[in-house]
Order: C-alpha cells, then structure tokens, then sequence
C-alpha cells in the first residue's frame, strides 16, 4: 500500500520534472506582455500569428530534411543491420563497430569531421558539399542510418530462427523469406529506427551548423540564432507548434502500433 | 515415389562429430522414427534431409532425386517444429496458405486446399484466428497441417509433441499417426520418447553417439534388440553377469550365471550375437514376463525392497543373490509381495536374451528406471 503509494508519488515527481518546461514555454506563449512573463498577467494568440515566415521556412525544410535522412537510413540501414545481424564474415565485429560509432561520438565531432571533410574535398577538387542543401542530407544519413542500424540488430536477436527455416522448408527462396517473413516481423524494430532517426535529424544542431547554407537554416539553426538576440514570444509559438506536432506524431503511432512497442521495438513483438 | 534415402551421412563440427556416417533408406508412405538420447544426433539428422544442414559426408535422395546440395526451398519436405514455429503476423489460414502461395497455387484452389488441410487437423473454423490466439496443441495442428497441404514428398518432424502435456500427446499422436496413415505420406519423426516412437512408427532406429544402432519394427526392437544398449534404451531391462557353459545348438544356450550363489540358466532363441563356451556374456530379462514361484524356470531369489503402483501393475524392485539390483512388473490383482520378503522369481528360456558384455550392462539396471514406461 504505502509503496505503492510512494511508487505513484515517484512518477509523479518525474512526470513534472520532465513535461514542466513544456508546460511553461506552452504558457508563456499565450502570454500577452512585452517581455517573458510566468505565469502571464493576461492571454493572447498574437504570437502564432507573429510567427515570421522564416520560422515556416526552416520548418519545413527540418521536415523535408528529416524525412530524406529517415527514408534513406531505413531504406539503406535494414539490410546493414539484418547482414550485421546474421552474417557470419571476418571483420563483423569491427564493421558493426563502426557503423554504430556515430551513436558514440558527439553529433558536434562528427559535424566538424564532415565540414573537414569537405574542406579537403574542396581543395583536392574544386567543389564540396558543405554549404547545400545536399551536403546537409549526406550528413545527417551519417548521424542518422546508425539508428536504423541498431534497432534492425536487436529486433534480429529476437526472430525466430526456426521461422526463416519454416517459410524455407515450405518453399520459399531467400528472398521471399525475406519479404513474407523476416520484414514482417522486424517491422515494429523498423519502425522505431526510423521515428529515432527523423527524430535525430530533425533535432539535430551541430551537422546543420557546420554542413548547412546560410540562407537556407534548419529550424533548430533558426531557433538559435534567434535566441541569440532575443527570447521573444514568438519563439515560444513556434516551440508550441512543434510540441503539438510530436505529440500528434506520438498520438499517431499509439493509434497505429503502440508506442511501447515502438520504443522497445524487437523485444517481444508479439 | 517417395523413397527417402541417407547414404553415409555424416556431420563433424570441429572436432567433434554430430553424426557418424548414417544409412537409413525410407520407403514410400513409411513412418521412421529416430529415437536416441539427447545429443545422439537426430536433430542434425533430420535437419540434413531438410536442407537446413550440409553434411560433411555421403548424400541424400528424396523420391530418387539427388538433394544433397539442394536449397531447402527445393526439397519438396514438410517439416513441424519443436515450438511450432507459426508465422505470427498471420492467420492461421494464411500459415497454411504459405507453402502454396509461394507455389503460385491458384487462389480458388489454395482456398480449397488450405480449407481441407484445417479441416484434416480438426480446426475447421479456426481460420481467421491469430497464432497467439491458439492452444499449444492447436498450433501444433496448424503447424501439420502447413506442412502437409503442400503434399511434400517427405513429411519431417522434430520432437513435435514434446512441449505438450501428457493426454495432448497422445492424442495428436493418434492424430499424426491416422494423418500420416490417411495420406500415406513418407514420415520421418524425431522424438527421444520412447513410448512415442513405439506408438507410432513402422520401423524405429536407435541412435546413438551419431550411429544407428539398431533399426527395427517396435515389436522386434523391444523382443530381441540387437545391442544391449538397446534393450536397455527401450523398455526396462534385467541385466545379470554370466559365462556360457554350453551351446548345444545355435539357439540354445546354456549359461552359470556369476555370483555368490551360482545358478544355471538355459536361454532358447535367436540371440544378437553368437558366443562362445567360457565366454562372459550379460543376461536379460524383461521385468513384465517374469514368472512367479519355486516351480518356474531360469530361477532366481530376489529380496524385496520396494513396490511402486502403476495403475494396472505394480512394479517391484530388489536385488538377486550378487546385490544386482532386478525389477519385476506383476499384474494389479493378483499378490503383491510385502517390502522385505524374499520372492521366487524365474524367466523362460524364450525370454531369457544374451548381449556381449560390454560396459554398457554395467549400469544397466540402474539406468532402466530413468527410462519412461514401455507402451
Ligand atoms: N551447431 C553446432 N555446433 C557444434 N556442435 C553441434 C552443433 N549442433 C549440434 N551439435 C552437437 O552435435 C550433437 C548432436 O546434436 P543434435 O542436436 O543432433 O542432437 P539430438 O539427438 O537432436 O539431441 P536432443 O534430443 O537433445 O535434441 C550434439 O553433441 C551437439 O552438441
Ligand atoms: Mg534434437
């Protein structure tokens, strides 16, 4: 009774700790008053409205950007990761190794690796990535098939071998094994690398930095170099609005598999 | 025609051998069952015919065509898993859709087939059911009647009643067994069970250390098994020391069994070996087809220690003369010897088998009750 108790009280805590930043930047941004105020003297819908196009702009282009990057590690990091997973070749442990290290090493190395990179590119022959958008997508499928890479690896280690045996033995070549039954069954582990790695992608900072244009910023390069001059309430709009939007992507997923099983995608499937 | 054939199998991993070279030849609409310890080499076997496993040695035909370097997927076999092996994000009708799906069978006719193959195993209207939304036993019947529907030359099947309980096993037993009967299909069955295997199969071979030891119909396998290992794998088994004393025909023994208390045994019938006068041999008995008394034959006397119901018999256990431990099975009913008497107890000369002596015999008796209860 009283742990129990004392459980819920637990929960509690960590649900404040964790939503109450949203809660105020979501407060603050129906706050009608020339500076921040919390909690604010009066309301208004103003700063939606006041949100300037470039904050659109560098929205849609975060989302664009999220989108390439996930559908390219998903498409590129599944069979990575079913090789990596069942493949039995020299070099296995050292090649797995290395396609996880972007999990490893901070996003701000990498970034700076990709922009030295392409420095070097440029020197040897005249023209580089850096500074296109195309450039940006190269970097952020470095920062993002890993993702895919390793939650295809754990879903894998909880197939059924006996089940590639089965579809085998009924008749089934390798490759549809692999449509009718490998897929099907890693989909949930799919699934939760791709949400990772538009998640990263879109969050992501120090690649977009250093890889991006100038004038065409993501919007966490957009926020920042905003914030750099002013805390405005129109920021606090435009973080609303992408808080309302992982919550629909979150509602959505619920909806469609369930979260749960998104996040620990492979563990039991089923 | 849908002969199976293994030609000198063998399976080495490393160093250490799996299977040691096996010949085993099936014939059309048989029912074989590889029966051994665990680790003898029936899983890898089986997995060879299958195609999940190369061999390292000899070839494989099925329906008189050359598989050993074929694909799984061109076999032509059926197999059901231990644990089943469903694919879960399909209905149960699907499962057994797999097989002809990926054959490109016709839908009107897939449907039909799919249908018939349920209906076969008793799940008619479990169609449209999820795996998960199944009984272990009604899985295992999906997982037939999958393998069946595709009408495989080889139906293959490894241990797959053993994740059963009791009363489900031995009522899909009766159901492979009118299946298999039904569709005359080739069938090799794995199981370490030994009652199973006796229930259900035409011949049953015995493996062990990647050999088969014996191979034989269930009645010759438990009346005159070729190796003592055998007979002690298959059924309870008496095993006493004793030299042969004289052979006065090449059926008929006559042998001093070892001992404080020599005693003269006559054994009658076609033995596994034939031996020699002065030479030493193991004697057994089967503890059910003792008989009772100071009048029976091939005597011995047996100190009570213990009696066990079985149901429909009692299973009493002591020791002869020497303090070899002997096991007798008397019918419920009749009278039940009190624990600490001593019991007359004698075999007829038909029932009374020679084995080489070998190490095998040596923990022979005491290994007998590990074994489960003979069909
Ligand atoms: N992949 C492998 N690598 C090394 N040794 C193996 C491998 N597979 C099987 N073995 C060995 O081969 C022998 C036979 O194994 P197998 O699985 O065929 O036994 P089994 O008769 O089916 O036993 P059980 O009744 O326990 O299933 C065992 O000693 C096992 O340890
Ligand atoms: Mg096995």
């Amino acid at each position: 009774m009283i742990g129990r108790l004392a459980l819920r009280l637990a929960v509690a805590a960590v649900l404040l700790f964790l939503l109450a930043p949203l809660v105020v930047v979501v407060v603050a941004s129906f706050s009608d008053g020339p500076v921040m105020a919390f909690p604010p003297a009066s309301y208004t819908t103003r700063w939606y409205a006041a949100i300037s196009d470039e904050f659109w702009q560098a929205a849609w282009r975060s989302s664009v950007l999220a989108t390439v990057s996930m559908v390219v590690a998903v498409v590129v990091g599944t069979p990575a990761g079913i090789t990596l997973a069942r493949g039995e070749f020299r070099g296995k442990a050292a090649i797995s190794a290395f396609c996880l290290s972007p999990l490893m090493v901070p996003a701000l190395v990498l970034a700076v690796a990709s922009y030295q990179l392409s420095v070097v590119m440029f020197d040897l022959t005249g023209t580089t990535y850096a500074g296109s958008f195309g450039g940006l997508v190269l970097g952020h499928i470095a920062l993002t098939i890993p993702f895919v890479i390793r939650a295809v690896i754990v879903g894998h280690t909880h197939l059924d071998a006996s089940l590639e045996e089965a579809a085998r033995g009924l008749g089934a070549g390798p490759f549809q094994t692999l449509r009718l039954v490998t897929l099907p069954q890693l989909g949930p582990s799919i699934l939760s690398g791709g949400v990772f790695a538009f998640a990263a992608s879109f969050e992501d900072l120090p690649i977009s930095l250093f890889l991006g244009g100038g004038d065409a910023p993501t919007l966490p390069v957009q926020i920042y170099s905003t914030v750099e001059f002013n805390l405005g309430a129109d920021l606090m709009a435009i973080s609303s609005v992408i808080i309302a939007a992982s919550f629909a992507v979150l509602f959505i997923l619920e909806r469609v598999v369930g979260v749960e099983k998104v996040i620990n995608a492979g563990k039991g499937a089923h | 025609m849908s002969r199976v054939e293994l030609n000198g199998i063998s399976k080495s991993y490393g160093t250490t051998a799996a299977v040691r070279g096996v010949d085993l030849a099936v014939s059309d609409g048989e029912f074989v069952t590889l029966l051994g310890a665990s680790g003898c080499g029936k899983t890898t076997c089986l997995r060879m015919v299958a195609g999940f496993i190369a061999p390292s040695a000899g070839s494989i035909l099925i329906g008189g065509r050359d598989v050993t370097r074929l694909a799984p997927n061109r076999r032509d076999t059926g197999m059901v898993f231990q644990h089943y092996a469903l694919f879960p994000h399909m209905t149960v009708a699907e499962n057994v859709a797999f097989g002809l799906k990926v054959r490109r069978v016709g839908a009107a006719e897939a449907h039909r087939r799919v249908a018939g193959a349920l209906e076969l195993v008793r799940l008619g209207d479990y169609g449209g059911r999820f795996p998960a939304q199944l009984s272990g036993g009604q899985r295992q019947r999906v997982a037939l009647a999958r393998a069946i529907v595709i009408e495989p030359t080889a139906l293959l099947l490894d241990e797959p009643l053993s994740a059963l309980d009791s009363r489900l096993r031995e009522e899909l037993q009766l159901e492979i067994k009118r299946i298999q009967q039904g569709l005359g299909i080739t069938t090799i069955f794995v199981t370490h069970d030994q009652s199973e295997a006796l229930t259900l199969s035409d011949r049953v071979a015995v493996m062990r250390d990647g050999l088969i030891e014996q191979i034989d119909s269930p009645a010759a396998l438990y009346r005159r098994p070729a190796t003592s290992y055998v007979a002690r794998f298959v059924g309870r088994m008496n095993f006493l020391d004793a030299v042969v004393t004289a052979r006065s025909s090449q059926e008929q023994y006559e042998l001093r069994l070892e001992g404080p208390d020599p005693q003269v045994f006559h054994a009658l019938g076609r033995q596994s070996a034939a031996f020699v006068p002065g030479e030493r041999v193991a004697v057994a008995m089967r503890p059910e087809l003792v008989q009772l008394g100071s009048e029976a034959p091939n005597r011995l006397r047996m100190s009570v220690e213990k009696a066990a119901f079985l149901g429909s018999r009692w299973l009493i256990h002591g020791r002869a003369g020497g303090g070899t431990a002997i096991f007798v099975e008397l019918p419920d009913g009749g009278p039940i010897p009190s624990v600490g008497s001593a019991l007359d107890i004698g075999w007829r000369a038909e029932d009374v088998l020679l084995f080489r002596h070998d190490d095998d015999t040596r923990s022979a008796s005491a290994g007998a009750i590990l074994q489960g209860e003979p069909a």
